[in-house]
């Protein structure tokens, strides 16, 4: 979880990720930001996120996308 | 029958009755039945096209339906995602080439055949110009990008593939969004559509209020500004500066009032029934930048590209690797973005395309593009010089400049749809930035007196403060609910008055026709 926070953090410091909720929802993530954000993950994780698991639900808070990775994870 | 004629609302209003006369289980065949009546009576036996279309990703959606259903006991769960994945890439892949092929080929007809005529003609035999016989069928642009968006919903299992064709035919032909947009996605409207809606006074009558508000878009202010945006365009050679200016903010005024407009009715026929399409417009003159601005303008189109195009390319292997290679050698930021630029760049050259065959169009998708990405490049800059000169990006003032600013990048690059060709765009655009010598028309003399500007300015000013009341998160259907009926009433008279009385009509009272009929 601290890796991910660390990749949320570097990517837009200016969120609070530990307490955001919406960050899909409130359009606080554009595409951009995802794109980035799966590169990274991809790369540090060692997972394949793709465009199926982009749903809002996934990615609206960090304990959103660090389960996605968990059962990404557990796919492998 | 024009979404504003006479014809139309005679139309709609019998539909609207018979659908709540009928038994709840069995309105959705209403629905189907206005909308086989609705195509066939304005584009014949191209519903058959159509048809063709739907059949087509009907099948795909069961077969793809049927692959993930597939299981293994001699497989890994890696090994098989990954076999599943190729059987439904393959099916994706046959039904996109059988539709979009329908749509390329029809729009891109005067290419393709002289092409073609010219292959045949290699080998010594000859090929009559047959593309006057090649007709577009109605809305092909919007139900097919539908149709395929429904295939790769069920291919990443967010839907369900429908077991029964005239419900899935419900979702492709629905009347409303068949024009003009907006492009829906299957997941959102089946229940909405198959399970039939009850009665609701408040949410049939802002439909109807919609409605109204629409042809007021359409009719006072479109077809007003279109006369001064044709007169200037028609006869662009003897104008410079000024002038040219003037159309091309008519133009802006123009597309947006018709194309909104014509999203209204068709998102209000449907609201009185108890279906909600999807948002097209939020307010997209508020703009803060090119990207902001088609986050609000054509938001289905831009949705679509994103969720079909955009994630799909630049997530996929082959920029992934890209990237990798990029970053040793340009460095880290650079190697990131790349596939974020190239993606955008595509999809950009795909929302020209969309529009038409000319170069024109690929130009207006790369003008755009270019200021997306150079806004992605340069991002870190801007916040620089923001930094610099102490400007915070919530200040009004620095606000205002960046809507202004985006504006005229927009207006700017209207030139190039509306234009006949890209060349003429380009001579406009020199133009555009000469200085206005004397002798050019007044603004009364482009085609609408000055009774029909004061109209025109008063109609356009309600548009800006209706969407000011919208932006600031009131919604003003709910506010005129709010106000005393004898206030309520005479605002509904004054809307449909006002309709009748300035709105623009030609011969036998129709109106022009939408802009974005045509794609």
């Amino acid at each position: 979880m601290d890796e991910l926070l660390e990749i949320l953090t570097n990517l837009r410091p200016d969120v609070d990720f530990e307490n955001e909720t919406s960050l899909i929802d409130s359009e606080i993530l554009d595409s951009f930001d995802i794109v980035s954000l799966i590169t990274d993950i991809n790369d540090a994780f060692g997972v394949e996120i793709t465009p199926r698991d982009l749903k809002p639900e996934n990615f609206n808070s960090a304990d959103a996308i660090y389960s996605l990775i968990r059962r990404l994870e557990e796919e492998e | 029958m024009s979404f504003v004629s006479f014809k139309f609302y005679v139309f709609i209003a019998a539909f609207i009755l018979l659908y709540y006369l009928i038994p709840k289980k069995y309105r959705w065949i209403t629905i189907l039945s206005a909308s086989v009546f609705f195509y066939i009576f304005n584009a014949g036996s191209l519903f058959l096209m159509l048809l063709i279309t739907a059949a087509s990703t009907f099948f795909a959606a069961l077969r793809i339906e049927k692959i993930n259903g597939i299981t293994s006991d001699t497989l890994t769960k890696k090994e098989l995602k990954a076999k599943k994945t190729r059987k439904k890439r393959t099916v994706v892949a046959l039904a996109s080439l059988l539709n979009f092929g329908f749509l390329v080929t029809l729009k891109y007809k005067r290419l393709i055949i002289p092409g073609m005529q010219a292959l045949v003609g290699i080998f010594g035999f000859e090929m009559k110009d047959f593309s006057s016989s090649l007709l577009m069928p109605l809305g092909i642009s919007f139900y097919t990008f539908q149709s395929i968006g429904y295939i790769v919903d069920v291919s990443r299992a967010e839907v369900k593939a429908q077991k029964n064709f005239l419900h899935y035919l419900t979702f492709v032909s629905f009347f409303p969004q068949i024009v003009q947009g907006p492009i829906s996605r299957y997941g959102d409207l089946e229940k909405q559509l198959i399970d039939g809606n009850d009665f609701d006074y408040r949410r049939t009558k802002f439909g109807l209020q919609l409605i109204v508000w629409g042809a007021f878009k359409k009719l006072v202010i479109a077809d007003r500004a279109a006369i001064v945006v044709n007169t200037v365009f028609a006869n662009y050679p003897e104008y410079t500066g000024k002038t040219l200016w003037l159309g091309l903010i008519f133009y802006a005024l123009q597309i947006y009032a018709d194309f909104s407009g014509g999203i209204d009715v068709a998102r209000g026929v449907a609201q009185a029934i108890g279906v909600n399409l999807e948002e097209n417009f939020r307010r997209p003159y508020f703009a803060t930048s090119v990207s902001d601005f088609w986050r609000r303008w054509h938001i289905t189109l831009g949705s679509w590209c994103r969720d079909y195009v955009f994630y799909p390319l630049s997530l996929s292997k082959p920029f992934g690797k890209l990237s990798k290679k990029t970053r040793k050698i340009f460095g880290n930021y650079i190697g990131k973005q790349l596939p974020v630029i190239l993606s955008q760049l595509i999809v950009f050259i795909i929302i020209g395309m969309w529009h038409g065959s000319e170069f024109k169009y690929i130009a207006f998708g790369l003008y755009h593009g270019t200021f997306i990405i150079g806004g992605i490049l340069l991002d870190g800059v801007f916040k620089k010089i923001r930094d610099t000169l102490h400007i915070k990006d919530t200040n009004f003032a620095y606000r205002v400049f960046c809507i202004i600013r985006t504006f005229f990048i927009v207006t700017v690059g209207r030139v190039f749809s509306r234009a006949g060709s890209f060349l003429t765009a380009v001579s406009m655009l020199g133009a555009c930035f000469s200085p206005t010598p004397t002798g050019q028309p007044g603004l009364y003399e482009l085609g609408v007196d000055e009774k029909g500007m004061t109209v025109l300015l008063i109609a356009t000013l309600i548009l800006f403060a209706v969407s000011v009341i919208q932006e600031s998160g009131y919604e003003v259907r709910a506010l005129i609910a709010k106000c005393p009926l004898p206030v309520r009433w005479i605002l509904y008279i004054a809307g449909i008055v006002s309709i009748l009385i300035y709105g623009v009509y030609g011969k036998g009272l129709e109106s022009g026709a939408f802009i974005y009929m045509r794609y």
